[in-house]
């Protein structure tokens, strides 16, 4: 198994699959593959869907890396891929409103709830990298400080957005907000996130 | 940079991370990507802003698929690296990023990762140099969701495969069955062959039967044919019989009713000859036994003889070799009246006028 310090990056890993190398194809899968079910089961709720959407996010990598631009940053490619998988997978299967209003229900109440942040979370131990307490981990745990830190208004309009697709004013119809101001403070999440963000490999390249 | 464009400006940017989430309305999109396409400084800033939201993913619970998803992606890359050539390289442009989107139901313009082939329909910028932009905002397909070219293409290679092994397995069944078939008929076959040598074999029984019955039927036949022919000389006898028993009768009723009767012996009485003349009327009966046999030239003569000794020939008769007893009438042309005698002589054919010489007679009156 190989340690954090021994694990090329994910641009590396990116190189290689662009030259048709399973094995790192097969790395990076073992990384994020947790991470991004994670996401798409938060979004589709529905194990079927998530595991059909994960397999065909995986092989959008394998199939289109060499479309992935050299500044743009693997991972946050990758989150976006599989959200927007999810959301359109969701909007196809919501039939109804009330199903819909469900949704958004759970969403909400998702966000005013505490973060369990401090869970351990055990990767799977068959995987070709030792993940745990690595940066994934504590980036995660950082992200979710951050995130747990923010008003419950702000944590419903960013939820609400990220993970149901709703635009500002269905969100500020439904928590009975001003459109404006769930845009102010979708802008301000997003600046805290910020914070916490790591570098830009062009921020890397040429510091501001 | 005037007062006005500076305060646009800002108003832009300020909408920039709501626009990165897919929060803005329709509206609001569209005057976002208008400016971009002035303001291509937006695009690092956008990069940027879809950066700081994908931290948001953290949000969530990381969840362990099932590892059986991993052995089907790792599987189908796999499958899929022979097929380098096929894969479909495709970049995602400013020009197809800020195209006007379908938003929320409208008229189902695509521009998602998947669809990054859209055209501007209201800027007219479609035909900007492309700057690359690799994450565009979040914007709802309105199309049915299809699979990753690469699971099509392996899809369809298992479908072939598939499709290949059902038609082995069909034929394999196929021959199978048809090798029962084979062997079912073949069973039924000999059955049948069994079946017709025993059949022939009572054929042949019953064609010998056959040909023993036609000759018993023959034999039968003849048989028939025999007791035909007997019944037939039975018939005869019985109708000689019965025309002995008429005429026997008959010589009874003519013996018993003749107005006279003569006895005739031989001279001496010692010869086994003997004959009885029977007159009724003008009718004489003759009944003889023990008659000698004739020369072919000579005949019996039977004479009357009257009370003046003249004698009278009657007729003129012959005996066959069997006849042993003769019966024979005859008419007169007269009435007999009284006889001295009567007697029968052997004359030569036709006979004679006067007799020759009595061989029978009878008792003198």
């Amino acid at each position: 198994m190989l340690t954090q310090d021994r694990y090329p990056t994910d641009e590396q890993l990116l190189n290689r699959i662009i030259q048709r190398d399973l094995r790192s194809f097969e790395m990076f899968y073992d990384k994020h593959a947790e991470v991004v079910y994670g996401l798409i089961l938060h979004i589709v709720q529905d194990h079927a869907l998530a595991d059909e959407i994960l397999q065909e996010t995986f092989l959008q990598v394998w199939g289109q890396a060499e479309s992935i631009s050299h500044e743009t940053e693997v991972a946050a490619w990758l989150y976006h891929v599989a959200r927007q998988r999810s959301l359109d997978a969701l909007r196809w299967t919501l039939r109804n409103s009330q199903q819909r209003t469900s949704l958004q229900d759970r969403i909400c109440q998702q966000a005013r709830s505490p973060l369990t942040t401090n869970t351990p979370y055990d990767f799977p131990s068959q995987l070709l990298v030792d993940f745990t307490d690595k940066s994934l981990q504590n980036q995660r745990q950082t992200v979710c400080k951050t995130f747990q830190a923010m008003s419950e208004d702000q944590r419903v309009s960013l939820s609400l957005t990220y993970f149901a697709g709703m635009t500002a004013q269905e969100i500020a119809n439904y928590v009975n907000l001003s459109a404006n101001w769930v845009k102010t403070l979708i802008t301000d999440g997003i600046e805290r996130l910020n914070a916490v963000a790591p570098a830009l490999r062009q921020e890397q390249k040429e510091p501001a | 940079m005037t007062r006005a464009n500076e305060t646009k400006h800002q108003e832009i940017e300020a909408l920039l991370p709501a626009y990165v989430l897919g929060a803005l309305d329709q509206e609001e999109s569209l005057l976002v990507e208008s400016y971009i396409q002035q303001q291509r400084d937006f695009l690092a800033k956008l990069e940027k802003l879809d950066h700081k939201a994908s931290q948001l993913a953290y949000v969530t619970q990381p969840v362990a698929p099932p590892p059986n998803i991993r052995r089907s992606v790792l599987m189908i890359a796999r499958l899929d690296a022979p097929a380098e050539a096929e894969r479909e390289i495709s970049t995602y442009t400013i020009s197809s990023a800020i195209q006007p989107f379908g938003y929320h139901g409208n008229n189902g313009h695509n521009g998602g990762p998947n669809g990054s082939n859209g055209h501007s329909a209201n800027n007219g910028h479609a035909a900007e140099p492309a700057v690359t932009y690799a994450i565009m905002p979040y914007r709802p397909q309105q199309t049915e969701r299809t699979a990753p070219k690469v699971a099509q293409v392996v899809r369809q290679r298992r479908l072939t495969l598939r499709l290949w092994q059902i038609a082995a397995v069909t034929a394999l069944i196929a021959l199978l069955i048809m090798a029962a078939v084979g062997l079912l008929l073949n069973r039924q076959l000999d059955r049948a062959l069994e079946q017709v040598d025993l059949k022939d074999g009572k054929f042949d029984a019953l064609l010998a039967t056959n040909s023993q019955l036609l000759v018993e039927k023959e034999e039968l036949q003849k048989s028939e044919q025999s007791l035909l022919s007997q019944n037939q000389t039975i018939s005869s006898q019985q109708q000689q019989l019965s025309q002995q028993v008429t005429q026997a009768q008959h010589q009874v009723q003519v013996m018993t009713t003749a107005d006279s009767s003569y006895q005739l012996n031989t001279r001496n009485g010692t010869e086994a000859a003997r004959a009885g003349v029977y007159v009724t009327g003008n009718v004489a009966a003759l009944f003889a036994t023990g008659l000698p046999l004739l020369p072919s030239d000579k005949t019996f003569q039977l004479w009357f003889v009257d009370n003046s000794g003249r004698s009278v020939p009657v007729a003129v008769f012959t005996t066959q070799l069997d006849e042993t007893n003769v019966w024979r009438e005859f008419s007169l042309s007269r009435s007999a009246g009284n006889l001295q005698l009567v007697a029968i002589s052997i004359e030569p054919i036709g006979g004679s006028v006067t007799p020759s010489d009595y061989i029978l007679q009878s008792e003198v009156k």
